[in-house]
């Protein structure tokens, strides 16, 4: 009888080990993956932005992507040295905005276009990324310094397309990808 | 030797046994989030989290977000409304046609898109959504979105000819601070489910 008891109790305290383990992990397993077909499917290079295509289904790898979103992506590593971000907003789009993600997924940065134009007055922005322990400072003051909580973790551009099945949209589409290449990493 | 073997085999299976404890109260648990009335808000057949990508979310709700809605935005920027069942609480089906009715919302844009099995819907037209901009709507701005495995006119969006579980998205680009704050009540889409194959 002892011994069974001591059976159910180690699994017990196993199951609640995995348990908690799992949950832990599957954020950051599936910012994994993200990461992953960033760098290797989409040939996105590592701390630099890179152009995606607008999505169509075959090719929409995220679950309940937005089909009227185009996106630029971006997988960083700010471990060793901070990473200048530079934005800038395109004249066409319903919407613009840029955000960060975090190993665990946490989205815990985000600007969009308005914001942008309100609060500094311009449709462009320096932003310099730096990780959970740097002792950077800034180098000028229109730079806007945000503290990554990882290491490591992923940026998002999003610019929605008013249209994207007309012609009026592909045109517009092809418009928005040549603005892509004005936001840029240094 | 023969109880060296008993020993190995008794540790086994305690492993196997709570890694399927483990790993299926952990499914339970997030399912439960999905579905429990907490952190969660209803609104006729449409649902929404709280704190979907905000960083003030729980783990479960991370976990389930990582799972079924990767890079979300926080609600502050981008509200999104998920149905999983039509206005009559029946589950929405792909062998079914459907009807949304709804009006313009208040936000500065908005898309209604259509998933089989959490991903777009192949078709012809490649037409997985409608949304602010470029909706047929009549002259008191109402409009109709029909689904369909058959062409219909006005909006349509094909449904395809394989079986699936349908998801209706609903996103709410940066909503107006009344829609925020009556997520709940703020006036939504119907889902009307017109007949089944």
């Amino acid at each position: 009888m002892k011994g069974w008891k001591q059976d159910i109790l180690a699994i017990l305290i196993l199951a609640v080990v995995v348990h908690l383990i799992a949950l832990w992990a599957i954020p950051r397993l599936i910012e994994g993956m993200v990461e992953k077909g960033m760098l290797a499917k989409e040939r996105c290079k590592l701390n630099a932005i890179c152009c995606r295509d607008i999505n169509v289904a075959g090719i929409d790898e995220i679950p309940m992507a937005n089909p009227d979103s185009l996106f630029s992506r971006l997988v960083y590593d700010v471990s060793k040295e901070p990473l200048r971000i530079h934005l800038t907003v395109p004249d066409t789009g319903m919407y613009w905005s840029f955000s960060l993600y975090a190993r665990n997924l946490d989205n815990y940065y985000v600007l969009n276009d308005r914001r942008l134009k309100s609060e500094y007055g311009s449709r462009e922005m320096e932003i310099a990324l730096v990780g959970p322990k740097s002792h950077y400072k800034k180098t000028s003051t229109n730079e806007v310094m945000v503290v990554s909580p990882s290491d490591r973790g992923t940026g998002l551009i999003r610019m929605i397309i008013a249209d994207r099945y007309s012609a009026k949209g592909i045109e517009e589409i092809r418009e928005l990808k040549k603005a892509q290449e004005l936001s840029y990493t240094e | 030797m023969k109880r060296v073997f008993k020993y190995i085999g008794k540790g086994l299976l305690i492993i196997i046994v709570a890694f399927a404890l483990g790993l299926g109260s952990l499914v339970a648990s997030i399912y439960i989030q999905e579905k429990g009335p907490w952190r969660k808000v209803r609104n006729g057949p449409w649902e929404t989290g709280l704190n979907t990508g905000s960083i003030e979310a729980g783990p479960y709700t991370r976990a389930k977000v990582a799972l079924f809605g990767t890079l979300a935005l926080d609600p502050s920027e981008v509200v999104y409304y998920i149905a999983f069942n039509d206005s009559t609480g029946q589950p929405l089906d792909c062998r079914c046609n459907y009807r949304i009715e709804g009006k313009d919302l208040s936000t500065r844009w908005w898309s209604v898109t259509v998933y089989k099995d959490f991903h777009f819907i192949p078709n012809d037209q490649k037409r997985y959504s409608y949304s602010k901009t470029n909706i047929s709507s009549d002259k008191d701005g109402r409009w109709i979105v029909k689904l369909s495995s058959k062409p219909q006119e006005g909006n349509w969006i094909p449904l395809g000819d394989r079986e699936g579980r349908l998801i209706l998205a609903l996103r709410l680009y940066n909503p107006d601070p009344s829609a925020i704050e009556g997520l709940d009540s703020i006036d939504l889409p119907d889902i009307i489910r017109e007949g089944c194959r």
